[in-house]
């Protein structure tokens, strides 16, 4: 569904946000993308849905160049910005707006989210709170129903039930057909929904992988004294880190510290997986 | 549902809708004040008012209506580029889509300036008020073609700056007249040292002559620019709204 050839993005000549990243990405899955504030995340979706060209490399999403941006392309592809525009009208309105260019359009999932978050039609969308307003702009986004779905920070400014709702909503809302790429900081609010993991570090992706095969190869608990780890830190309990995983039974994988490891030992950690 | 990549003026048709359902508001309150606008104006300077001062208001309100619809479209284009340019729709069909803007911005604000003007004129039956037959009989084609060329220089750059195109707009036409008199200057410098030269050399002989043949240079110089002053206007406007369509369709969304 996604493949990216070694791509390199900068904003300017002398600075690259992006060097030679290669990626690929099936459908079937929810993708969290984890990275640090400036690491190229929100860059990188913004090459996936087109906003963006890559200086070099290949970038192909759903067989097209997103470059170029055909209308049969956007039709496939919704990209949920972090700063969502939202226009003075009722939500029945925004929806009726934007409804007839996606022939995907789900009324059955719009009805859903309308009453999952309790969104009221008439109100006037200016007149929202930030949460409403995320709310209103998560519900579009799940009801044009395509087969790409970009979705940047998208539980910042929801409420702890808010967020519960949003993870059952796109649970419900995942097919084998359909590919949804999350990006966050937030990497709690989604642990139990994504399905693989892409982390961006130092301007390249330091791994690319599904949670069942991370779990295979590292261990998420408890340290006993003097126990040497990928990455370390304390809890209540006491420390608690990662380790490479000497057998094959798999627990819980534990994002925050999957990242942590990821990025202070970005080498040990390439080179368990490439065993 | 069409849906395909061909062009589809459905499609444009529903860009026009999703616009006007955006921002329907803020246009009708905007393009209802013209009236009221002209209709004080020409009230308050109605003792001096003369045909010529209506025909320039007139050609005033269009620019404003075109400066109005380029602010419009620079908006679309950069603090709403998740909205508009990522929706549905071939770049064609959103560039046609903003031409149509446009043309409805220059329409609307021409109604409501005839209707400004015909209010101003039923109270005060002796104002001067600008007439589309008087209108016809001045405008010439050049007056037309630069007004074009202006259309087309203010919204290839709205497309193109980010911030303060407006500023950018007004600086290339003056940028554009600098040139032109530097050029002439050059030109006119040229010519005198090239009659000086003539002069020098035929002294004694056929002064006049030399003299003559200098300013027919000149003249013949000047001619050549009036006679290509429209086509090359022309071409140039052309040329400004195909960079227009280029910057939608190859525009990276910062």
């Amino acid at each position: 569904m996604i493949q990216l050839k070694e791509v390199s993005f900068g904003y300017r000549k002398q600075q690259t946000v992006l060097k030679q990243v290669s990626l690929e990405m099936q459908p079937g899955l929810i993708y969290g993308l984890l990275g640090k504030n400036g690491e190229g995340k929100t860059t990188l979706l913004h090459i996936l849905s087109g906003m963006l060209f890559p200086r070099e490399g290949q970038c192909t999403v759903l067989d097209e160049q997103p470059g170029k941006r055909r209308a049969q392309f956007l039709r496939q592809v919704y990209l949920l910005a972090e700063d969502i525009f939202l226009p003075d009208v009722t939500f029945k309105e925004y929806i009726s707006m934007h409804r007839p260019f996606y022939p995907s359009f789900s009324d059955n999932i719009l009805k859903n989210c309308t009453l999952s978050f309790e969104i009221d039609p008439t109100r006037r969308m200016k007149k929202m709170s930030l949460g409403q307003k995320k709310k209103a702009a998560i519900a579009l986004a799940l009801s044009v129903n395509t087969p790409l779905l970009l979705m940047d920070e998208p539980t910042n400014g929801l409420d702890i039930p808010s967020k519960s709702i949003f993870r059952k909503l796109l649970s419900s809302i995942m097919s084998d057909d359909r590919t949804i790429v999350i990006s966050t900081h937030q990497v709690r609010d989604l642990e139990s929904l994504i399905d693989a993991v892409i982390i961006l570090d130092g301007k390249e992706i330091v791994f690319n992988l599904p949670l069942n095969r991370i779990s295979e190869k590292l261990d998420f608990r408890l340290l006993r004294a003097g126990e040497i780890s990928l990455y370390s830190e304390p809890s209540p309990g006491g420390m608690i880190g990662v380790v490479p995983n000497p057998g094959n039974e798999s627990g819980p994988v534990s994002l925050e510290l999957l990242f942590n490891a990821a990025v202070l030992s970005k080498n040990e950690i390439k080179r368990i997986f490439n065993t | 549902m069409i849906m395909d990549n061909q062009f589809s003026f459905k499609r444009v048709g529903l860009l026009l809708r999703l616009d006007f359902k955006a921002y329907g508001k803020e246009f009708v309150i905007g393009m209802s004040a013209i009236p009221f606008v002209w209709f004080t104006l020409m009230w308050l300077t109605r003792r001096d008012s003369t045909s010529e001062m209506s025909e320039i208001c007139f050609v005033l309100n269009g620019l404003l209506a075109l400066i109005t619809f380029c602010g419009h479209a620079a908006r679309k284009m950069f603090r709403e580029k998740h909205s508009f340019m990522m929706t549905p729709a071939s770049n064609e069909e959103k560039y046609v889509s903003f031409l149509a803007e446009g043309f409805i911005y220059l329409l609307v604000s021409q109604i409501g300036f005839w209707a400004g003007s015909y209010l101003c004129k039923l109270c005060w039956p002796t104002v001067h008020v600008a007439s589309l037959g008087a209108l016809f009989y001045h405008m010439d084609i050049n007056i037309a073609l630069i007004l074009l060329f202006a259309t087309a220089l203010y919204f290839v750059t709205a497309m193109s700056v980010r911030k303060l195109w407006f500023l950018v707009a007004i600086a290339i036409p003056n940028v554009y007249v600098l040139l032109h008199i530097i050029i002439l200057a050059l030109l006119a410098f040229s010519f005198s040292d090239f009659v000086g030269t003539m002069i020098e050399g035929n002294i004694g002989k056929n002064e006049t002559f030399s003299v003559t043949r200098g300013s027919e240079y000149i003249v013949q110089t000047v001619k050549i620019i009036n006679e290509i002053f429209a086509p090359v206007t022309a071409v140039s406007t052309l040329i400004l709204f195909y960079v227009s369509y280029l910057k939608i369709r190859e525009k990276e969304l910062k």
